[in-house]
């Protein structure tokens, strides 16, 4: 302000040209520095992402090489106690084991699996309404039952809906409290094989099937011929010894004598209320009952989250599936694949 | 070349960078941008197991990587020129590329998603908001455009995808839909 004010003064000098900091020139900036620490960091942590790799590989090679759709999905998992209901719904028997959508024994038995591996599930309530099915099937579930109850110790719960009738009741008797509704449709305990005789039918229309065999049993339970008294004297053998088992079964699961589940175990069946009066059931209820009792028992109180093997894939696949079925392409497939077998299984339905 | 000093350059004085830089030296910052976000993308789902073991699964997520950062640049562009903003397309290209140095951030979250701390997939919109952020930045320096305008023209490749999923899915869902009526 003060130049201003002098006549005759000369006018500024032009301000000198721009020159770069020399400080800057010679030290390198905050931001080189910061970058140099990030690089730094960053090649410590790739290092020990290594580590990390190569336990996440361990783990993983240890495990059985299904596709867990629960991976997908995403946000939506949450890491609270939950207990996991696992539904059972309709006969059993073995599917295609690669189509996870389908709801055969062995992705049941995955599904236990998986329900009782997870950190979070403090107990599993299987929802049953299921006549039974096949021996191999119902007893692949009931393995599944046992093997996931010694690894993880969580408790199990089974309930029935409407029916859970023979292999139904076989599933439930492993785990370690059963809750029915006083109508529910239970018992059926025994094995059946049934197999047709197209032999009548064939004299008739004057057809002749030709078998040639190895031995005389190889063509046993043949719809094409009669059966002979050998043939039902071996299949009787099958059968009792399959009844055996699911006594056996019954009886250590519901902490019974053989002797006492034997009279029992005639085939018939029983309403929730009847077989609570036998102790075939330990409690009549709803799936509220059953879930507060799961909660209860896994220690996580009455009224529990719920975790339901929900997958959207394995749900869209389900429906395109039912759909299928609905038009008639499931039951071609039945008819084409019926063939006699030993099966856990009430008829009455 | 010194690739922290380019980054360094990069950051400090973007604007300047993006003007008087040639592109060998942007270029060298892309590459390198590139190659160690892939490097951070592999290694962290290698950490959840999502890609096989290997130098060909790398190159593998190294092609996608390379794919979609020249798609998006390229529908970029075309919709920049398209609206009378000029700039380089090749400079474009490897400025995207630069930017996926963000994805290295994704190693120390990896950490934490495997402790169950953090999930997984909001690491990777995290960082994909990140680089994003970054790319609007650098777009924005490069064509003379304001944020929005960028932000559009950013958009617009992943709205174009989406439209594109949809009408797959749409047609797939009619085509089930037929084979079982």
């Amino acid at each position: 302000m003060e130049e201003q004010n002098i006549p005759g003064a000369q006018a500024p000098a032009p301000a000198p040209a721009k020159t770069a900091d020399p400080e800057s020139l010679v030290k390198p900036s905050r931001t080189r520095f910061w970058l140099k620490l990030i690089a730094g960091l960053y090649a410590v942590s790739l290092l020990s992402s290594f580590a990390v790799i190569a336990k996440v590989d361990g783990v993983r090679k240890s495990r059985p090489k299904d596709l867990d759709l629960s991976k997908l999905t995403g946000l939506s998992s949450s890491k609270k106690d939950v207990v996991a209901v696992i539904p059972i719904f309709g006969a059993i028997y073995q599917t295609d084991s690669s189509k996870v959508w389908e709801r055969g024994s062995q992705q049941i038995a995955r599904r236990i699996k998986a329900a009782a591996d997870k950190k979070e599930v403090k107990a599993i309530l299987l929802d049953i309404n299921s006549p039974g099915g096949s021996v191999g099937a119902v007893q692949e579930i009931y393995s599944a039952i046992l093997r996931a109850k010694a690894g993880t110790k969580k408790p199990f719960v089974a309930r029935f809906g409407d029916v859970s009738a023979s292999g139904g009741y076989y599933v439930a008797a492993a785990c370690d409290t059963i809750i029915a509704e006083p109508g529910t449709i239970t018992g059926s305990i025994g094995v059946i094989f049934s197999a047709s005789s197209f032999a009548g039918l064939m004299n008739k229309v004057g057809m002749r099937s030709e078998v040639i065999k190895s031995g005389k049993f190889k063509d046993i339970g043949s719809p094409m011929r009669d059966m002979t008294p050998e043939e039902r004297k071996l299949l009787q053998g099958l059968i009792d010894d399959s009844y055996d088992q699911f006594v056996t079964a019954v009886a250590e699961g519901r902490k019974m004598r053989v002797e006492d589940v034997k009279p029992l175990a005639d085939g018939r069946i029983y309403t929730g209320r009847q077989a609570l009066n036998i102790k075939l059931v330990d409690k009549l209820g709803d799936l509220q009952d059953a879930l507060d009792l799961a909660g209860e028992l896994g220690k996580i109180g009455k009224n529990p989250r719920i975790l339901r093997d929900s997958d959207p894939w394995e749900q869209l696949f389900s429906m395109i599936d039912s759909k299928l079925s609905f038009f008639g392409g499931a039951s071609i497939e039945t008819a084409l694949n019926a063939s006699p077998r030993l099966e856990y299984r009430w008829y009455g339905n | 070349m010194n690739l922290i000093a380019t980054v360094s350059d990069l950051v400090d004085e973007p604007q300047d960078f993006i003007e008087r830089t040639d592109n060998r030296e942007i270029g060298w910052a892309g590459i390198c941008g590139c190659l160690f976000g892939t490097l951070s993308i592999f290694i962290f789902l290698r950490m959840f197991s999502a890609v096989p073991p290997g130098f060909y699964s790398f190159l593998n997520v190294l092609a996608i990587m390379l794919g979609i950062n020249f798609f998006f640049a390229s529908a970029m562009h075309l919709f920049l020129e398209m609206t009378g903003s000029r700039g380089s397309a090749l400079k474009l290209f490897f400025l995207v590329g630069a930017t996926d140095f963000f994805w290295a951030v994704l190693i120390p979250l990896g950490f934490l998603a495997n402790l169950e701390y953090l999930n997984p997939v909001a690491d990777f919109l995290l960082c994909a908001v990140i680089v994003l952020l970054a790319r609007i930045s650098l777009m924005r320096r490069l064509y003379s455009i304001s944020r929005n305008k960028a932000l559009l023209a950013l958009s617009l490749p992943y709205a174009a995808l989406t439209a594109g999923f949809l009408m797959v899915f749409v047609y797939a869902i009619v085509y089930v839909v037929w084979l079982v009526i």
